[in-house]
């Protein structure tokens, strides 16, 4: 990984499948190690940009494009976007009945591995049970179908667990903090404190709270799919003293 | 029906036809079925030859084609017995002394004028609804709506009928559209331009009169691009009528973002075999939707339709039925999707007592390009006793793999917890029971215009004493 | 290949079926003719290249305090087709009778397709029945994550089809799960 790495989103349009446009032009750029984070009312199209970012099947780009260290993503596939660096914390992590947990993520690890070493079940196991460990998990999450039966708190761990395991270069966090309580907040916010300082992070969010234990080096504000201002730390606590309304004009 | 209820009180004493026959001859055409009937109906109604084939050529084809192997038992009709043709104007009403017992005191325990019983009951004449019907008219004809009789339809507007008539719901399609389409006679004709929302629901009532309750009805409505209409026909209160086989046709057209609701009541009294055949052909992003409900009757077999034919197309039907003693309900709904991104919902809801019979009977079918559709089917069926019974036979057929598609159903009896938990707050268990079947309909009674919703929970409430305890 | 099975009161059957494109026509038609009889009906299907089944379960209920639950689970691949009709009849007398008959089937390409009829025929009010039929492509937001973890979109299919055959697989008795495995491709 080099120093200079950045994670490229230009003049992004996007909308759904059927017509609607949400994202009216989104630039970003996030270098290594830094973390940016993107607050904005309900409807601006937050969880939208998160979601295109990854290749969400329900959304098509219209104009603009995304690039990771100078490669287009804009028209691969959700996997392939991944095997370049790309990580989504989803909002609401999906449920998928039946397949192992353990085995779904080794064999996302063994994805990535270049020169032909795949991780044995066995040690893979031992690392995923120490790293589950770290986030409190109580039952062993090596025999759990993937999401099946988790908590909202489970679920959000979950994806901070599966980022630490495949270690991407940049990551998008969808409210990462949403439907937690006080304590599960904590964790989760430590958790990704904890996380290799040399991730690109995109932080979105809705409430300031999670900024109080992650410092972002900037703090974008989206409305209506657009960025209307970017600022630091400031900008956020201005956000939770007055809401949004400065930044939505008509 | 509260509009008739009002305004029959007030015009109680004022009796006349509704209708106008220039021919005051009686007209009857003789005992059973056959090509001589059918073209001595054609000539009397003055019909252009092509409708005249047309009914022939339906005849042909009823006597060739086999009765349904499936359903319910229709093996008492008797085709040769039945007349197939009377004059509206002649038919011969009734005593009141030959009405039956339960349908009077249904009429007195729902709280039905005296006025509107004997129409009901086929013993008086039209009640006046000129005054309402034509005010209504003139807001109609000026949005260039055509809301006819289907004979006087045919009369002025023969091109339009001839380019729809027969082409949701051909001859060939089952032994009684065969039926139908031979000796059809009343229904509706409705045509909504392009771009009319017509706001008021059309109710059949103001186009038929008590004697002529069809059994051979015929309608057809054809809503054009972008227009809107709500149809509404039938009653709570039960229906005594003497003829013994109604057999009904209804195909709609719903062009291209046309929005059609269809609502049925239906309560005839329990001698009737009720067959029925319903069908919505329905375009790119237009909307069908049936709302059915079966109270009476001996027999019903009717499956509400659409055909969902063009992208984005969306049709409902919501089935309500209530079997009583010596019924057998058999009814449901179909959706065909033809097209992609096309939405069909069934929702059926019915309730058995009393050694009635309720069968829900539906088909999906998904055919191989109709990506991006959407299908979902609920069937819920109370039994109410142990002398009752209740089937579900849902067919699904799927053929396209990129498609979402489901359906369940579920069968009880009222649950003791429910029951229960009323009585403790002092009801008894009639009173308690009532509560939890209407409470089971209400997803479908509350799509009803409320004066349907009001007699309709009367009745419920009237079937449960007697039965329960 | 037909099946008549009568369970006896007070017995608890398991019948585990897996079709793998082996038969054309599997029939079962079961009795629970005594009182306390219960049936598991757990049926795998598989099937891909032209492999067609045509496949009918009946189930009687002609006791009291009797107990039945049937699950289909089918993923189709290429131009395979299944019919699928069961009949749950529960007959006068039955009563406290528990009947749940369920079918799901995966469409996993544009030639596979399927028919399903699951009937029920109640005769006894004091009952609880019901079923429940699903048809449909693996589900996208599943595809979707997945795939955003590194996946194949092949390797991300594999995995839900394999759980989503799984659930079933688990009920199994141990010894035909062995077996069944072994059918199966993958596992």
């Amino acid at each position: 990984m080099k120093k200079r790495d950045k994670l490229k989103i230009s003049n992004l349009h996007a909308g759904t499948i059927d017509g609607k446009n949400i994202l009216q032009g989104v630039n970003l750029e996030v270098g290594m190690g830094e973390i940016h984070a993107v607050m904005g009312p309900n409807g601006s199209g937050k969880s939208t940009l998160a979601q295109v970012l990854m290749g969400h099947p329900g959304y098509k780009i219209t104009k603009g494009k995304i690039s990771l260290n100078n490669k287009d993503l804009t028209k691969l596939a959700p996997n392939e976007r991944a095997k370049e660096g790309l990580f989504l914390g989803f909002q609401y992590p999906v449920e998928v009945a039946g397949v192992n947990y353990a085995g779904f993520l080794r064999m996302a690890v063994n994805e990535r591995t270049t020169n032909g070493n795949k991780i044995s079940p066995i040690a893979f196991r031992k690392d995923l049970g120490e790293k589950a460990k770290k986030l409190a998990f109580i039952d062993d999450i090596s025999i759990r179908s993937v999401n099946e039966g988790f908590s909202g708190g489970e679920k959000k761990k979950s994806e901070i667990l599966q980022l630490s395991i495949l270690k991407p270069k940049f990551a998008v966090l969808d409210e990462p903090d949403s439907g937690l309580d006080v304590d599960a907040l904590r964790y989760i916010a430590k958790a990704i404190a904890k996380l290799d300082t040399s991730l690109g992070l995109i932080l979105i969010t809705h409430y300031q709270r999670i900024l109080n234990y992650i410092k972002p080096n900037y703090v974008h504000i989206l409305v209506s799919g657009k960025i209307a201002k970017t600022g630091d730390v400031k900008l956020a606590k201005s956000i939770e003293k007055n809401g949004y309304e400065k930044y939505i004009k008509n | 029906m509260q509009t008739l209820t009002q305004e029959t009180a007030k015009k109680a004493k004022d009796y006349k036809f509704g209708f106008h026959k220039k021919d005051k001859s009686v007209f009857k055409t003789p005992k059973g079925l056959s090509r001589s009937v059918v073209e001595a109906i054609s000539h009397y109604k003055n019909e252009p030859e092509w409708m005249r084939d047309f009914r022939l050529s339906a005849l042909m084809t009823f006597e060739q084609k086999q009765m349904p192997t499936w359903g319910a038992d229709l093996s008492t009709i008797s085709f040769d017995e039945l007349y197939y043709y009377i004059n509206p104007s002649d038919k011969k009403f009734h005593k009141w002394d030959e009405v039956p017992k339960e349908i009077k005191e249904t009429y007195d325990k729902i709280g039905i004028p005296e006025a509107e019983k004997k129409f009901l009951a086929g013993v008086g004449a039209q009640y006046d609804s000129e005054m309402i019907y034509h005010n209504l008219k003139n807001q109609w004809e000026k949005q260039g709506v055509i809301f006819l009789g289907m004979d006087d339809g045919l009369k002025k507007h023969p091109d339009l009928v001839r380019q729809y008539f027969g082409t949701v719901i051909p001859s060939a399609d089952n032994k009684f559209a065969a039926l139908n389409s031979a000796v059809w006679s009343g229904g509706s004709f409705i045509y909504v331009p392009k771009g009319v929302n017509v706001t008021i629901p059309l109710q059949a009532y103001f186009r038929i009169n008590a004697a002529n309750m069809g059994q051979f009805e015929r309608t057809l409505i054809i809503a054009d691009e972008g227009s809107s209409v709500h149809y509404v026909e039938g009653c709570t209160a039960p229906i005594y009528s003497t003829d013994s086989l109604h057999a009904a046709v209804v195909e709609i057209v719903v062009k291209k973002g046309a929005r059609v609701r269809y609502t049925t009541i239906q309560n005839w009294s329990n001698n009737v075999y009720n067959l029925v055949t319903k069908r919505m052909l329905v375009d790119e992003d237009g909307i069908g939707e049936w709302i059915d409900g079966n109270l009476g009757s001996k027999i019903t077999m009717k499956y509400p339709s659409c055909i969902l034919n063009g992208k984005g197309a969306k049709g409902e039907v919501l089935s309500l039925a209530f079997a009583g003693k010596g019924q057998h309900l058999d009814s449901g709904g179909k959706m065909i999707h033809l097209a992609p991104y096309t939405t069909g919902t069934i929702t059926s809801k019915s309730v058995s007592m009393g050694t009635g019979r309720s069968s829900y009977r539906g088909m999906v079918k998904i055919v191989n390009g109709a990506r991006g559709s959407k299908s979902f089917v609920r069937c819920d069926a109370l039994i109410l006793d142990e002398l009752s019974r209740s089937d579900t036979y849902p067919v699904n057929i799927i053929n396209e793999h990129d498609v979402t598609m489901g359906h369940e159903a579920s069968v009880s009896k009222v649950g003791e917890d429910q029951l229960f938990y009323l009585m403790s707050r002092g009801l008894d268990e009639t009173q308690a029971t009532s509560l939890i079947v209407n409470g089971f309909i209400e997803p479908i009674v509350k799509e009803l215009p409320l004066e349907y919703a009001v007699e309709l929970n009367r009745l419920i409430n009237l079937s449960m004493e007697g039965s329960v305890g | 290949m037909s099946k008549n099975i009568v369970v006896k009161a007070d017995q608890k059957r398991v019948v585990p079926v897996i079709w793998t494109g082996n038969e054309s026509e599997i029939e079962y038609d079961i009795k629970l003719a005594g009182r306390g009889a219960e049936v598991t009906l757990l049926m795998l299907l598989f099937g891909d290249g032209n492999k067609n089944l045509a496949t009918n379960i009946n189930v009687l209920h002609d006791a009291p305090d009797t107990k039945s639950r049937v699950v289909v689970k089918g993923a189709l691949n290429d131009a395979s087709h299944v019919d699928f009709e069961g009949l749950v009849k529960i007959e006068p007398g039955a009563k406290h009778a528990n009947a749940w008959l369920a079918a799901h089937l995966l469409l996993l390409s544009e030639q596979a397709g399927g028919r399903a009829v699951p009937k029920l025929e109640i005769t006894e009010n004091d009952v609880k029945a019901g079923h429940a039929s699903t048809v449909g492509k693996v589900n996208d937001m599943e595809l979707f994550y997945l795939m955003s973890r590194g996946l194949s979109k092949e390797a991300s299919t594999g995995l839900i089809v394999q759980g989503f055959l799984e659930s079933l697989l688990s009920e199994f008795p141990i010894k035909d799960a062995v077996s069944a495995r072994k059918k199966l491709k993958w596992l």
